[in-house]
């Protein structure tokens, strides 16, 4: 702060005296005082009092304001809001029908360990024929299309032992 | 109960209903595996070696049920890449034959049946490729796992024969 700004001049304290005597003479008006002082003083004393009505303006202000009082008093439609619970409580009310109907299935039916299902014994055919393959070089893939062939049989074999232990045909 | 809360429970039950929904997917899984190889044999009977390619495709293609054991899916797909390999050897593209063989593989070597196939059919991709020292030793591998499996079923079949009196 400059140091002329910390000592208030003559005019400023003159200023101040006058606002001073403006608030102190409330109901005298002020005489005297500047006009510049009084509104500030008027204004000062607006804004400490509540706000007023004048009585001839009563009847008019009511019949104004009192319908959107009423109004703001009155709750709001909450169907918006209804909706955004539906969506949500719907859904998860069939999650839970769904989480409590498997319930008693589950006792019912326990679920299967991953229980390993050794495949089959192969036959001595298809084993002939693979020891065949693994010699190779012979007729252009003659010994591997034998394998491919007896592999077939075993196959349905295989898949219908892993179907019958894993339950797959139902 | 506000909306808040009745969200709250709401979405806690969904979560709960998500989380508890049934998986019975194992078996139709193999169902269809098996339903494919079918088909894929009633196309090649019919000549149609691409489309019987596209159904063994698919078997591979599909993703695997968490709930089928790893041995079992192992073997079904060990089996079906054998059966792209032979086809793809048919169709004279051994690099091909040999690429199936290697995806055929990376789900384990056990010394089983289907590997021993696999094998087999990597030493006749190599063979064709004129890599005869790789094809020798894909034979040698399905060859010793042949020759177990040989035992084990003599042996068996041994153990079920009623045998003589001491």
């Amino acid at each position: 702060m400059k140091p002329e700004d910390e000592q208030p001049s003559e005019e400023e304290l003159r200023e101040a005296a006058a606002l001073a005597a403006a608030l102190e003479n409330d109901a005298g008006g002020g005489a005297g005082a500047p006009s510049d002082a009084l509104e500030t003083a008027a204004l000062l004393r607006q804004a400490r009092a509540p706000l007023m009505v004048s009585p001839a303006h009563e009847p008019i202000t009511a019949a104004q304001v009192a319908p959107a009082l009423d109004g703001r008093r009155t709750p709001r439609p909450r169907r918006g809001r209804m909706w955004i619970a539906l969506s949500v409580i719907a859904p998860a009310a069939a999650a839970g029908w769904l989480f409590f109907a498997q319930r008693p299935m589950q006792r019912l039916r326990p679920i299967q360990p991953k229980i390993y299902v050794a495949p089959p014994a192969p036959s001595s055919d298809l084993l002939a024929a693979q020891a065949a393959a693994t010699r190779g070089g012979g007729p252009a893939g003659a010994a591997l299309a034998r394998l491919d062939q007896e592999m077939r049989a075993y196959r349905r074999l295989y898949h219908e032992g892993l179907r019958r232990s894993h339950g797959g045909t139902r | 109960m506000t909306v808040r809360g009745l969200t709250l429970v709401a979405l806690t039950a969904l979560a709960l209903g998500c989380s508890k929904a049934p998986r019975d997917s194992e078996g139709p899984w193999i169902a269809e595996a098996a339903r494919r190889h079918a088909l894929a044999d009633e196309r090649l009977a019919a000549g149609d070696r691409p489309a019987a390619r596209a159904e063994l495709l698919a078997v591979v293609g599909a993703s695997v049920p968490t709930d089928v054991p790893d041995a079992d899916s192992r073997g079904v797909l060990q089996d079906t890449y054998f059966r792209l390999a032979k086809l793809d050897l048919d169709a004279r593209d051994p690099r091909a034959a040999l690429a199936d063989t290697d995806l055929g593989l990376s789900y384990g070597k056990p010394a089983d049946l289907f590997v021993a196939n696999l094998l087999i059919a990597r030493g006749a991709a190599h063979e064709a490729l004129g890599n005869a020292p790789a094809a020798a030793e894909a034979y040698h591998q399905a060859l010793a796992i042949n020759d177990r499996l040989l035992a084990e079923t003599l042996g068996d079949k041994a153990d079920d024969s009623p045998g003589e009196a001491p």
